[in-house]
């Protein structure tokens, strides 16, 4: 039996395609350490623009283990740190992103429990705010459509209509 | 199905009691010749280990969370 084919995948050598070291992850961290990427995270999670968006991701169900692992990845992506050292930082950054849940009064999923997200049965209000919003779009565009009806159909009106053909009315004038 | 997660897995693996568990005061030597420091146990003090490290960090902010928890 033929199998589907992905055609996504990237195709072999294509990692060798750059010299080594022109991509952030294969040249030497700007962290070694652990000590210093630890301090990095915590003075960046303690900017109120991150505390607001972690708050928000977190409401919206996203387990913490899953925020923690995307935001050590997308670093060791950028060069700050080794993937060593990202491993290694995890549970301080998924200890931290819940002690921001905690003291923000969000009820978030830590991603650690085998059992079903809580809040799998809860009504989220991002889900109703983006709801709202996009309620509120296909009500602005159908009022729009509205106001602009008349004023497309009264060219094409004009186009519609037919000139009378002029009979001829002499003696010579064609008959069909 | 929960893909593979390294975060959920170190956060399990971390026993912080394991970890941060209070070192045993070596027994001194008494003799005159006795070395001041052992030297077996150089660079393998808890301190040098990044693990004991994170494990303190998260101690901390664990303790912290509990503490508002509590409250």
């Amino acid at each position: 039996m033929l199998r589907d084919q992905s055609f996504d995948a990237p195709i072999p050598g294509m990692s060798m395609t750059h010299e080594l070291g022109a991509r952030p992850w294969q040249s030497p961290p700007k962290l070694a350490s652990v000590d210093d990427a630890i301090e990095y995270y915590l003075e960046r999670m303690s900017s109120e623009e991150f505390l607001e968006q972690l708050t928000d991701v977190m409401e919206m169900g996203v387990p913490v283990t899953s925020i923690a692992n995307t935001i050590q990845l997308g670093n060791v992506m950028e060069g700050i740190h080794s993937i060593d050292v990202g491993i290694l930082v995890l549970p301080v950054l998924v200890e931290m992103m819940m002690l921001v849940g905690d003291s923000a009064g969000v009820k978030y999923d830590s991603g650690l429990s085998k059992e079903a997200p809580m809040n799998e049965k809860r009504t989220r209000s991002t889900l109703v705010a983006k709801t709202a919003r996009k309620l509120q779009k296909q009500l602005n565009e159908m009022e729009s459509n509205k106001e602009d009806k008349p004023m497309v159909d009264e060219p094409i009106k004009m186009e519609e209509e037919e000139m009378p053909e002029e009979k001829p009315k002499g003696l010579m004038g064609r008959r069909k | 199905m929960r893909g593979f997660n390294p975060a959920l897995v170190t956060h399990m693996n971390l026993d912080l009691d394991k970890i941060i568990s209070e070192e045993k005061a070596p027994t001194k030597n008494t003799g005159l010749l006795a070395p001041k420091k052992s030297m077996m146990n150089k660079g393998q003090e808890k301190i040098n280990n990044p693990l004991y490290r994170v494990a303190n960090h998260v101690k901390i902010l664990r303790d912290k969370r509990n503490e508002i928890k509590d409250a």
